[in-house]
């Protein structure tokens, strides 16, 4: 037995991962993932104010949406015929829409404020509102712009910790406003694709709009992304109706593979962040085993786009010094068109 | 044993497709956390204990997640990858290691203490070596005990570690052997630590 031999029998009987710890570590890489999503998410600073105060309330998400329909469903449930039907008449809105045009420049805008982790990986967390807006070509090259805010705090312990730990700022780059190149010879075209100087950009034409067709894929990505539930469909779904200037055939199947999710439910009539009315749909899960949340979608029921969306956080959780039901994500759709040119 | 590392090419082919289909869907990334969080987490708490070892498990996947796209994708196996994400945040802890490394030589007895050691004769008895070991760690530089707890403890290969700290794998022999020899010299023939009067003060020396 030589030193290496020697030196493999210390510590190796090292207890097992805190469950507690892991789950935590998982949600705070989940909420890595889903804050630097290339996609809108973000929030407007301006009303930065406002928001403070409807969270600090802790039911900010209950307070915005105006509910006028169902209360929540049980989990496991079947489609909700309620939940179904506004979703087909959104789907059937979309379908009848004229094409927008095949070039140019994806454009959107949006507001928004998601769970963050904010002290290093201390276990601090924080709503960092970012407003972002993004001009993207089918090469990948494009603009851009983020603002940042100063964090929300969820209560007086986590922003206490943080200022014990050096007051890290969460947001690295306050402003940023980036301009990429096309995306570099190789890629497969058609593809989704993120490389390095160039922006995320996803050949909506490439998907299909046969519902059967579209569900497989979003089976797919949900499996990918999480698990093969309704809950990730959903969320799968609500990706890709973000980028709402994806052809009005896809949106309408996007609407109908949401429509045959379960434990879909309808909300009602809501308004959202920038005081727009739509109709809320929302799905309960676990979807990462960290709490029970709600997902929320409100859409514009005349033009079938997707307005805003919301994540809550439903039960008391060990990692979230909060007490629910507390927001812990939310974005506003503001602009979402085909620009001919980037500013 | 030397180079000793598990084959993995099965999983390690998953750990590329995973990560290059996180360009385009990153919540796929969730995967690389799900396969490879429990090892991170191994060699970091055995490295700093397992309290501080719960931020910087997570702080690697994130940081992981933030840099995906400097992933060699030619390269099947992330642990390499990830074990040096976990390695560069550990150079902010090695106070903390010193700490372990204490805790591991069970400091509150001096080295020359016969009652300890007194049992090793003529070879190294794993289990009895341990602590002397443990206080020779200490001693080696940051780069040569990076090199030898990312063989030992994180059973990498030579070219897996060069990867791991983005060096040369012939640094890697080096780096590998002067960190054994310098072991040897401070265990000694009996397996009893000489570099230092007690382990206190030789653990001291990085802290």
């Amino acid at each position: 037995m030589d030193e290496i031999d020697a030196l493999r029998t210390i510590g190796r009987d090292v207890p097992a991962p805190d469950p507690v710890a892991k789950r935590a570590a998982r949600a705070a890489l989940v909420a890595c993932v889903r804050a630097a999503a290339p996609r809108p998410r973000w929030a407007a600073m301006r009303r930065f104010g406002l928001r403070r105060s409807r969270i600090a309330a802790a039911v900010a998400g209950l307070a915005l949406v105006a509910v006028v329909g169902s209360g929540l469903l049980p989990l496991g449930r079947g489609p909700d015929p309620a939940a179904a039907a506004a979703l087909n008449r959104a789907a059937a809105v979309a379908a009848v829409q004229p094409a927008g045009a095949a070039t140019g420049y994806r454009h959107t805008k949006s507001e928004g404020a998601h769970l963050s982790g904010v002290g290093g990986g201390n276990g601090i967390w924080a709503l960092v509102p970012v407003e972002r807006e993004i001009w993207i070509a089918a090469d990948g090259s494009g603009r851009l712009v983020e603002t940042r805010g100063e964090p929300i705090w969820f209560g007086p312990a986590d922003e206490a910790a943080w200022v014990a730990a050096g007051s890290p700022d969460p947001r690295g780059e306050p402003f940023s406003d980036t301009r990429f190149g096309p995306t570099p010879p190789g890629a497969e075209p058609g593809t989704p694709q993120l490389w390095p100087g160039s922006l995320h950009y996803e050949d909506l034409d490439a998907l299909p709009t046969d519902v059967d067709s579209l569900r497989a894929v979003i089976d797919a990505r949900a499996a990918a992304g999480g698990g093969a539930n309704d809950y990730q469909r959903f969320t799968v779904v609500a990706d890709l109706l973000r980028d709402t200037v994806g052809t009005p055939d896809l949106r309408a199947a996007l609407y109908r593979v949401a429509a045959g999710l379960g434990g879909v439910e309808l909300i009602g009539s809501a308004t959202d962040r920038a005081g727009r009315t739509g109709i809320a749909v929302a799905i309960t899960g676990n979807p990462s085993g960290v709490g029970l949340e709600r997902h929320t979608l409100i859409f514009d029921p005349d033009t079938s786009m997707l307005l805003a969306e919301e994540q809550v956080l439903l039960e008391k959780v060990d990692w979230l010094d909060a007490n629910p039901p507390v927001v812990i994500g939310y974005s506003t759709y503001l602009v979402s068109d085909i620009a001919v040119t980037i500013p | 044993m030397l180079g000793s590392g598990q084959d993995r090419s099965v999983e390690a082919e998953s750990d590329a497709q995973v990560i290059a289909a996180s360009r385009a869907d990153p919540l796929v990334f969730a995967t690389v956390f799900d396969q490879h969080y429990d090892a991170v987490h191994r060699y970091l708490a055995r490295r700093v204990g397992p309290d501080l070892a719960d931020d910087l498990a997570a702080e690697t996947f994130t940081e992981a997640f933030d840099v995906r796209l400097r992933f060699d994708t030619e390269r099947p196996d992330a642990r390499p990858w990830l074990f040096g994400i976990a390695t560069n945040l550990l150079r902010h802890h090695y106070r903390s290691e010193a700490r372990r490394l204490r805790a591991y030589a069970r400091l509150d007895r001096p080295a020359t203490a016969n009652d300890t050691f007194g049992e090793i004769e003529t070879r190294l008895d794993a289990e009895r070596a341990g602590p002397v070991i443990a206080a020779a760690v200490a001693s080696l530089s940051a780069d040569e005990r990076d090199v030898l707890l990312l063989l030992a403890w994180a059973d990498l290969r030579y070219e897996e570690i060069a990867v791991a700290l983005r060096i040369p794998i012939g640094t890697v022999r080096s780096r590998l052997h002067r960190a054994r020899r310098r072991l040897r010299e401070l265990i000694g023939e009996s397996g009893q630590y000489t570099g230092a009067n007690t382990l206190t003060e030789a653990l001291d020396t990085d802290g």
